[in-house]
């Protein structure tokens, strides 16, 4: 993929993750739903995941492997590990969830994975920043 | 080690004699771990959380965990994903 396409995808990527960052905070504070507003914080992180590998040129596809890709940069120490852990840790609850074994999730996982998604969107909004400039509209 | 290995000492260390099942199965590139443990705290679940990310950067494969305290296992053991494990002892 050229620069200018990995940056184009990781630009789309990003703006994607916080719009469905943005309705999974709403769904939570107007409703207290959990599932549906995990479901979509899964999504934001996946898609912020894939973002900032992206600006890194690297191309992961599926919940899986970005997973692992991100545990690969980590391990090469081109990532924190904390930045592992918060998604890897938000595909649990995701798991959680489809394991449809009559959980009800409690609202505050909800709560903390929607405040780890905040934490994670911004440091990938920062690192793309850093590398393609300033990204309108964020 | 095998990445099984590896994963069940683990959580062995972690919970001793309170760990009453681990099974380990592989789907893929994803490790799924069934445990089993006496009075599993929240705080504990979300430990075993983290050491799902710890794991996965040094297995190589997605390791992922269904944590379940000994009582509750023991209303879902007929469900469906927990089942697929086989008969856990309790």
């Amino acid at each position: 993929m050229s620069a200018y396409t990995e940056e184009a995808a990781a630009k789309f990527y990003l703006q994607r993750a916080l719009a469905f960052y943005e309705s999974a905070r709403k769904l939570m504070s107007q409703s207290q739903r959990c599932e549906p507003a995990v479901l979509l914080t899964y999504e934001a992180m996946l898609d912020a995941a894939k973002a900032l590998l992206l600006a890194d040129g690297v191309n992961a596809d599926g919940c899986d492997a970005v997973l692992l890709a991100l545990a690969n940069a980590a391990q090469q120490a081109k990532l924190p590990e904390e930045t592992h852990s918060m998604v890897q840790e938000a595909a649990q609850i995701h798991f959680k969830i489809h394991r449809r074994s009559l959980f009800t999730l409690r609202p505050q996982e909800a709560d903390a994975l929607i405040r780890n998604a905040r934490s994670f969107l911004r440091e990938v909004r920062d690192r793309l920043e850093q590398k393609f400039g300033l990204i309108d509209g964020l | 080690m095998a990445a099984e290995e590896k994963i069940r000492a683990e959580v062995e260390k972690r919970f001793g004699e309170r760990l009453r099942f681990c099974g380990v199965r592989q789907e893929g590139c994803r490790l799924i771990c069934l445990v089993v443990v006496d009075d599993l705290s929240e705080r504990e679940e979300y430990r075993l959380y983290r050491l799902a990310a710890e794991l996965t950067r040094s297995v190589g494969l997605v390791v992922v965990f269904a944590p379940y305290s000994s009582s509750d296992f023991k209303r879902r053991r007929n469900l469906p994903f927990e089942s697929s494990f086989g008969e856990v002892e309790l």
